[in-house]
């Protein structure tokens, strides 16, 4: 009696051992062959992009590049814990360009001129001046530290179509942003007036930065000090605090994909982001193909227009095994051939000459719009300090407070300039 | 020699079985607990070599003592623990009391009501993120049956801290349920015949002599999940992650946050011993109030 | 007459309630299978597709495209041989708690039970130095230590509670014949508790299958585990809702089906272990 039950026991161990045996054999998972290049990624239509141009890079040069695919509000944490052991097991990541001062002064990623320069392996046609986030993501000190995967800016999208239908202007000041955002809030059946991000930490910080600048507030002043409670900044924050009124349900816990899947979906009139416009028009995930429309974002009265830059970057880890091979894939996939090649499958380009290249500006009528974004960044919003990671919390707690009303935004910043203080202090001359 | 041998096998022999044991846990647990307090004293940025860590004393916790964010954790955490067990008590005892009749198809009853136990925890949480979602969840379109209008769950600032609660107790209260049921079914027959004999209605029975009979059991049941729930972390880290705001962030959630995003190791140490001593207190106190029962 | 409408009265109730509360206690599991065999178009229509046709294009891509099997492999042989080593040393000091009285006695059994009371955030800093120290970052074995000793303490509890439910008679009579203490307990006992015996393997089993925040923190790509890939699933791209409910379904259906079988004894289990 009592065997009979150990024998079930074991035999439904045996059944699941088998079961995910014989599956992966179906799975048909190839053996490794030479060199392998191990990259941690996550969702992203440029991961996408990537993955249908790498296997002509195995082909050629006989690497395997293993992806390992990872959750992308975790992905900081995940990386840094891989640079900080022994040995990585990555030997390149995608990475925010947001966190390459930080991996740089701790030396946890290396320089990639000596790899650029070097006569065997540094590729004499990579033209490095043509790529066009190199301040803004690429560098820490003036040091080139890693490759643009997708760099991205920020412009205001709207819906040609209810612009078109209500008679309404592309709004340009920060009044009228406001004010056609009210109009649109529920004009129709699930209709909003604007989405933008609003998740606690990084997000909300991102959502509300496409104000706080043009606005004229800024995180840090010349001497690296968190100036974050300036009246300017008060005012941006209850600007965005406002604005998100007319904002989607749920906005206080949207993230980028939560934002953009709200405007794709056709939710909202307005949507201020990323310029993954790509994405947007992809009639697999886009319910509103043909119907954007992208201007540059409002500015307040008197004050200059002004964007971000950000986006996906590939460094490579101090501690990683395949350093040389690492760096031979990470140009080969940014370089001038393949930078095009992602763009005609839905990635953005990172080179002024694929934002120029004809027949992609004949697919993607957006790509002046988005040279013209570019040229009005401003490299301090995000700044490019290695106790950046640790200064975003306390400024994305700060905000996400503001928004759902527990402080007001003068307590929130007041709160969070506290904060930033202490870990700015040793820059003070 | 041979008198060590025989007192081995047997005055010793107790001991010697315990050994094994008891060794593994000093090794694996204890040290590494150990090693942890010793890092309370020190600051240690992560990402940095392990030798630059700096000796601060006591440092770290007055950081944290004076860390309003941390406070707010604390709370949160009480607050969930307290909210959630009251919850969990009371509808696991509900249904432990109608499962004590003569039910038809109670067994199957009892295989379906153990289904959310054994599901991975993570995998609970990102089901219910999807029923909570705003837009396409199934709870708002229940709602919006009923005419009610669209709630955000996991956005607003009140409810987020409910949401992560139900989903909690919808995965714990079977436990709570099991729990109280076989406390019911092990309770004597005399008191509730008598009872009968002198006419006491249904309620009475209950408030007189049920419950005070299960404390016992309650009280343990309660001392489990309590220990369960201070150490919460992998629901919340996927349905709001401590946000919106600070709604949801529980004190390891925040010893996570110090620690491994905004790189203060020490100070992470600090605070996680700091749980580790709230949850032995608590402990403490609900083992020594069981002993008190036992003894009655 | 008005008793017996009574009794129907109360008995329609108490169903009615049972109803409600079953129904909320598989709905989220329901629904998350459901949604794996639809296309993400049709999770989000409004209102939901009851009737649909059943796809499987979400399981292709999450298992087939993420070396999901690979995870599937390690949660499995993480969980299989820690558990074994959590039987097998725990039987011991088990037994002897259960059936010997010695000096300290209380103090042990109270200390083993303690250790299994501190929050996993705790542990998992200096693991994680330690770990990287000794090589065992991103390797099964590493997990497989870090879960017997988590699982050790409840298991000796609770094997504990199923021995000392048996008389000590029994192995007495043994040890009549010729063997000695142990040796009784191996040939008598050990059978007479072994649906207490499954109870503690399922639910270690379990635990360790379910463990996240350890196997977050203490794994790559080689060694991950399948609660941990599943949030792989939260791209930038939005949550991949299909693939992530199929893989939700792939990782709970173990589980649902060992709780199925086993769960008279899960059932004993959790109860008496939580009693005694």
């Amino acid at each position: 009696m009592r065997k009979s039950k150990f024998m079930k026991l074991f035999f439904v161990w045996i059944a699941m051992v088998s079961l995910t045996l014989t599956t992966e054999a179906i799975a048909k998972e190839k053996p490794y062959k030479g060199v392998t290049i191990t990259m941690l990624v996550t969702g992203h239509p440029a991961t996408e992009a990537m993955k249908s141009v790498i296997p002509d890079f195995e082909k050629e040069t006989g690497m395997r590049i293993l992806l390992d695919e990872m959750d992308y509000t975790r992905l900081y944490d995940k990386a840094k814990m891989e640079l900080s052991s022994p040995v990585s097991a990555y030997d390149t990541i995608m990475t925010d360009g947001v966190w390459i001062p930080e991996w740089a002064a701790k030396n946890l990623i290396v320089p990639l001129e000596p790899y650029l320069k070097d006569p065997g392996l540094g590729d004499p046609t990579y033209d490095l001046e043509d790529v066009l986030y190199i301040d803004a993501n690429l560098t820490y000190n003036g040091i080139l530290y890693a490759l643009s995967m997708s760099g991205e800016t920020n412009l205001l999208f709207y819906r040609k179509d209810l612009f078109e239908k209500y008679g309404k202007e592309v709004p340009q000041t920060m009044k009228d942003l406001m004010a056609t955002a009210k109009f649109f809030h529920e004009r129709e059946s699930r209709l909003y007036g604007i989405s933008l991000r609003g998740k606690r930490g990084p997000e909300i910080y991102f959502g509300w930065a496409m104000l706080l600048f043009p606005f004229g507030g800024t995180v840090i002043d010349e001497n690296n000090q968190p100036v974050i409670n300036s009246a300017e900044a008060v005012e941006s924050l209850e600007f965005y605090v406002e604005l998100m009124k007319y904002a989607p349900l749920g906005q206080s816990s949207f993230s980028y994909d939560e934002t953009v899947g709200a405007f794709i979906h056709g939710e909202a009139a307005m949507f201020i982001d990323a310029t993954n416009i790509a994405y947007m028009e992809n009639p697999d995930y886009s319910r509103i193909v043909g119907k954007i429309g992208w201007a540059l974002p409002p500015q307040k009265e008197g004050k200059p227009s002004k964007t971000e830059a950000c986006g996906w970057t590939l460094p490579i880890p101090a501690n990683a095994k395949n350093k040389k091979a690492a760096f031979k894939f990470i140009q080969w996939l940014t370089n001038k051939e393949n930078d095009k090649r992602m763009a005609l499958v839905g990635g953005m380009p990172n080179r002024e000459s694929a934002f120029m290249d004809p027949e992609l500006v004949k697919k993607y009528a957006y790509y002046p719009a988005v040279l013209e974004a570019l040229k009005h960044i401003d490299p301090t919003v995000f700044p490019r300090l290695p106790e950046w990671p640790d200064m975003q919390e306390y400024i994305g707690l700060a905000a996400s407070e503001a928004l759902l009303g527990t402080k007001s935004p003068k307590e929130a910043l007041d709160w969070a300039q506290k904060k930033l203080e202490p870990i700015l202090a040793h820059y003070r001359k | 020699m041979g008198k060590t041998l025989k007192k081995l096998k047997g005055e010793y022999f107790p001991y010697l079985l315990v050994l094994p044991e008891v060794i593994y846990l000093l090794l694996i647990i204890i040290y590494p607990l150990i090693f942890s307090l010793n890092l309370t004293f020190y600051k240690w940025t992560f990402g940095l070599p392990f030798d630059t860590k700096k000796f601060v004393w006591i440092q770290n916790y007055l950081e944290l003592f004076s860390d309003s964010l941390f406070w707010t954790s604390v709370a949160v955490l009480l607050k969930y623990a307290v909210v959630s067990i009251t919850l969990e008590l009371s509808i696991g005892f509900g249904v432990a009391l109608l499962l004590n009749r003569e039910l038809r198809g109670a067994g199957v009853m009892k295989v379906l009501m153990i289904v959310p136990l054994t599901i991975t925890p993570t995998v609970v949480g990102l089901a219910w993120r999807l029923l909570y979602n705003a837009q396409y969840g199934m709870i708002n379109y229940f709602l919006s049956l009923f005419d009610i209008g669209a709630v955000d769950w996991l956005g607003s600032y009140t409810l987020a801290f409910f949401s992560v609660i139900i989903a909690d107790v919808w995965q714990w209260t079977p436990f709570m349920i099991l729990i109280l049921l076989s406390g019911l079914q092990a309770l004597p027959e005399e008191p509730y015949d008598a009872a009968i004999v002198d006419g006491a209605s249904s309620w009475q029975v209950l408030k007189y002599l049920t419950i005070p009979m299960l404390v016992p059991v309650i009280l343990i049941a309660v001392l489990i999940r309590i220990m369960d729930i201070l150490r919460l972390f992998d629901k919340i880290f996927v349905l709001t992650f401590g946000g919106p705001g600070t709604a949801t962030e529980v004190l390891s959630l925040y010893t996570y946050r110090i620690g491994f995003v905004q790189s203060h190791m020490g100070k992470a140490a600090a605070a996680s011993y700091i749980l580790l001593f709230i949850i032995v207190g608590i402990s403490f106190i609900f083992v020594k109030l069981s002993y008190k029962q036992i003894e009655m | 007459m008005r008793h017996e409408n009574k009794k129907l009265f109360v008995a329609f109730y108490v169903y009615l309630l049972m109803l409600i509360w079953i129904l909320f206690s598989v709905f989220p599991l329901f629904w998350m299978v459901t949604n794996s065999f639809k296309l993400p178009v049709q999770s989000f229509a409004i209102p939901p597709a009851w009737i649909f046709k059943p796809i499987l294009t979400n399981y292709r891509e999450a298992l087939f495209e993420r070396h999901f099997f690979l995870f599937a492999q390690n949660s499995l042989i993480v969980a299989s041989f820690s558990t074994l080593l959590v039987i097998v040393i725990s039987l011991f000091p088990a037994y002897s708690l259960a059936r010997f009285k010695f000096f300290g006695k209380k103090a042990i059994a109270f200390w083993i039970l303690c250790t299994c009371m501190f929050p996993l955030i705790a542990i998992v800093i200096p693991i994680y130095i330690l770990w990287n120290k000794f090589g065992l970052l991103d390797t099964r074995i590493g997990l497989i230590i870090l879960y017997t000793a988590l699982n050790l303490p409840f298991a000796t509890w609770l094997l504990r509670g199923f021995i000392m439910g048996v008389p000590p008679e029994i192995e007495e009579s043994t040890m009549v014949d010729g063997c000695s203490r142990i040796g009784g307990f191996f040939r008598t006992t050990v059978f007479l508790i072994a649906p207490g015996l499954t109870a503690t393997i399922v639910l270690c089993f379990i635990f360790s299958w379910n463990e996240f925040m350890l196997a977050l923190l203490l794994t790559g790509v080689r060694s991950r585990t399948l609660p941990v890939a599943v949030t792989a699933f939260m791209s930038n791209r939005g949550i991949m809702w299909g693939q992530m409910c199929a893989a939700g379904t792939v990782i709970a259906a173990p589980l649902l089906v060992l709780a199925t079988i086993f769960q008279r004894y899960l059932v004993r289990g959790l109860t008496l272990g939580a009693i005694k």
